[in-house]
């Protein structure tokens, strides 16, 4: 081998270490081993077109808690089980008691880091909103 | 050294071939650059598909309302007006304080919209921060009204008022923007019964060539 064959070898290992050392960028997180919260989980319907997705934005939890004043609070807890940073966005739509959509949340854009937990809330736009739907998307 | 003759008419052939040729691969270069383009179309105003930009965009005052409606309905300080009847809002002043302009209805319209709609709230349209009624029209109506009926309206039980600031900062290529909007509901007593805050940080590289 000679002398530029090894210099171009170190190079283009000294580049891939780096650039997989800024992408594969994870969060360490800590929390109570038993918490304390009263959780009151909803049972989901999932429909998962993006795999690559559903692997960096996994849903883990639904939970959901009334406001003052009777609006439906709704918490979605994801966690991106990749060791990659990914970009989303979520939209919450919310119907009342017949079905009907009532409204369709703005799309907020969103950054999960690898190994990363997020809770993901929104608040019903009125008392009468009693159901909804969560849309994830890659951005 | 022998030189090969090239007959004239075979010559003219070549060069015509070859001018063709090029035409030929002008035209599907100037074919793929026009496919290039794209008409205009609609995209949902709500929805992912904006375009993002550094500077502030229609999404990011439409996050900013959703992200402050849901903090104020979920507060549940809306609840404490004793009855059945909404509370009435006034909405004072918002103040720009990024470079950029942009008209401020943008983020109090669509909030004061949301609450409208939440059955919770009912707003002014007769008293705002500047001293002028917004509906000039509905305030002589009003006046008229309390004239006639020597009743006086009900005043405001809230006052929205708030702030856009905007911070830079710049690290080699990079740019940072942060767009932070405040929010502070104020009762009769003039105390703040509820403030949030919502920030929106944007970060763009320069291209190494050009701007």
């Amino acid at each position: 081998m000679n002398k530029h064959s090894s210099f171009l070898i170190v190079g283009i290992a000294v580049v891939s270490a780096s650039i997989l050392g800024t992408s594969c960028r994870t969060a360490n997180t800590v929390q109570r081993k038993e918490p304390v919260a009263q959780h009151e989980p909803i049972d989901s319907k999932r429909v998962n077109t993006d795999s690559s997705l559903a692997d960096a934005v996994s849903v883990v939890g639904l939970r959901k808690a009334t406001a003052p004043g009777g609006f439906l609070r709704v918490q979605l807890d994801v966690v991106n089980r990749t060791s990659r940073a990914k970009r989303f966005t979520y939209q919450f739509t919310w119907f009342d008691e017949k079905g009907i959509r009532i409204k369709q949340g703005q799309a907020m854009h969103a950054r999960i880091h690898g190994g990363q937990f997020r809770s993901l809330t929104s608040t019903a736009p009125t008392p009468k909103a009693k159901d909804f739907r969560v849309t994830l998307l890659e951005r | 050294m022998n030189i090969p003759i090239i007959p004239m008419d075979r010559l003219f052939s070549q060069r015509m071939a070859w001018a063709s040729g090029r035409l030929a691969g002008l035209i599907a270069v100037a074919t793929l650059l026009s496919a290039c383009g794209s008409n205009p179309k609609y995209v949902e105003s709500s929805g992912p598909d904006t375009l993002v930009t550094q500077n502030i965009n229609i999404q990011d005052f439409s996050m900013a309302a959703e992200r402050m409606v849901n903090s104020l309905l979920a507060s549940g300080v809306l609840e404490k007006k004793e009855g059945d009847e909404p509370a009435v809002l006034a909405v004072s002043r918002v103040v720009n304080n990024t470079g950029q302009h942009f008209d401020m209805d943008l983020l109090t319209k669509q909030i004061r919209v949301s609450l409208n709609k939440s059955g919770k709230v009912l707003t002014t349209t007769t008293l705002s921060g500047t001293g002028q009624a917004e509906d000039p029209l509905a305030k002589e109506m009003k006046d008229r009204e309390q004239f006639r009926t020597g009743k006086k309206a009900p005043t405001p039980d809230y006052s929205l008022s708030g702030k856009i600031i905007e911070t830079q900062a710049r690290l080699n290529r990079r740019r940072q923007t942060t767009y932070t909007f405040q929010l502070a509901l104020t009762d009769k007593r003039g105390l703040a019964v509820w403030e949030d805050q919502e920030q929106f940080t944007k970060q763009s590289k320069r291209p190494a060539i050009g701007w």
